[in-house]
């Protein structure tokens, strides 16, 4: 067996199996956040961890790893930014299962809600758009998006600022106080 | 009526509940491709460097061949040619071209000189950084290996692995030896990289904090950026103290 086959075989790939199977969903999640479209998804997601199984060795174990992974992602969506079609149209992917405890009106918000958060995405650029969605939406605290994203505290903080601003500029200005709920 | 920051925030809490999942066969398929694509990654790199080297030489010798036909060529032309005609006055173009290739293929008919030496790897201009090239001048205490990808990459796993086990020292001579064997080596970030990162080990930090200068100018965006600052916040640059006398001046 080749040396590093067996390096990989060895020490790499139990612990980044768990973490693939652990964090899958998540950058799966985040890539649809980012506006990749579904049929160009799979390669991206195979891309960041592919990166991601070639950088092991540099990841930290202390930390979280999903930054980690989001940063390789963001590296790879901005490499396919080309694939980006900012005039997509929404397609929920949200699994009915997922809301299975929710009553109908709030599924129908729901669903609502997730168009028009879609859209308002859509207004910002890549970068701004990959620290909303981290900082925002799946929760990170903005040091560890700027570490991840390597800009500066600053940036990542000016970043949010704006983009917050369009998000919700955009929601004022198409969504009505009663089409919520 | 317009939107509050209520609504907004409920809009926004509904897109972090939502998780599109991916299909499972989808989730298998990428980790057998990600898996498969690390254990074709070295077969892949040296392929790489195989279609160059299987490219390099039938190119060589199919360039000796082609001089070599060319040389037959002129020198049976010139063996061979009809012996100049009877100068006719009415022909003197042709007495003044036919001998034209033969002195132009001249050089041809002779040996080869042979092939220049190819300049020895140490030969190499010096490196960009001083402490590179005080790490070159360390003498290396490895077997000589042809050079190729996977030597070129197991030198690089084998620092890493004297790395992650604490011991930059035993990494700096492999990182000399891959320094000097493969100084056009595309793993130029992982080398450097690792070097800091080893030099910081074998407590060197100032030599590290040297090359880490130079690595971030020549890498600003590496991956490898993160993990080398904090190594490097292990060992903070000695502040200068202002009050500090200066040394005796000779």
């Amino acid at each position: 067996m080749h040396w590093r086959k067996a390096a990989v075989a060895a020490v790499n790939r139990p612990t980044f199996e768990a973490l693939y199977r652990a964090q899958f969903s998540a950058v799966w999640n985040w890539l649809r956040r980012m506006g990749v479209p579904r049929e160009a998804r799979p390669d991206a997601a195979q891309e960041t961890f592919e990166i991601a199984l070639r950088r092991w060795e540099h990841i930290d174990p202390a930390r979280p790893p999903l930054p980690w992974l989001l940063g390789i992602a963001f590296r790879v969506v901005v490499a396919q930014r080309r694939k980006l079609d900012a005039r997509a149209e929404f397609v929920d992917e949200v699994l009915e299962s997922l809301e299975g405890g929710q009553d109908l009106e709030r599924q129908v918000f729901n669903r609502q809600a997730r168009e028009w958060v879609w859209k308002s995405l859509q207004t910002l650029n890549l970068e701004q758009r990959a620290v909303f969605s981290m900082c925002e939406l799946e929760g990170l605290p903005v040091p560890e998006v700027a570490e991840s994203l390597e800009i500066p505290l600053n940036t990542a903080y000016s970043r949010l600022r704006l983009a917050r601003e369009k998000i919700e500029q955009w929601l004022t200005l198409n969504v009505t106080a009663g089409d919520t709920l | 009526m317009s939107l509050t920051p209520k609504d907004i925030e409920a809009m926004l809490q509904a897109e972090r509940e939502s998780l599109a999942r991916p299909p499972a066969q989808l989730i298998e398929r990428v980790l057998g491709n990600v898996t498969a694509s690390a254990d074709a990654a070295p077969v892949s790199l040296v392929a790489k460097k195989t279609v160059q080297q299987s490219l390099a030489v039938p190119l060589k010798w199919l360039s000796v061949t082609v001089l070599g036909l060319g040389a037959a060529a002129v020198a049976y032309s010139f063996f061979t040619a009809p012996a100049p005609k009877p100068v006719s006055p009415l022909l003197p173009v042709e007495r003044t071209v036919a001998p034209s290739p033969v002195t132009r293929q001249e050089p041809l008919e002779g040996p080869l000189p042979p092939p220049p030496a190819p300049a020895p790897m140490r030969a190499r201009p010096p490196t960009r950084n001083p402490v590179v090239a005080k790490i070159e001048a360390q003498p290396s205490t490895h077997s000589v290996v042809e050079p190729d990808t996977a030597w070129e990459l197991e030198l690089l796993e084998r620092a890493r692995t004297s790395i992650q086990a604490g011991r930059g020292d035993e990494a700096l001579p492999w990182l000399n030896e891959h320094q000097q064997r493969f100084p056009e080596s595309v793993y130029i970030e992982e080398r450097n990289s690792l070097a800091i990162l080893g030099l910081l080990q074998a407590k060197r930090p100032d030599e590290a904090r040297a090359h880490a200068e130079q690595f971030f100018h020549s890498f600003p965006r590496s991956i490898h950026r993160t993990a080398i600052e904090k190594a490097l916040s292990a060992f903070p640059a000695p502040t200068r103290d202002v009050t500090e006398s200066p040394g005796p001046r000779n």
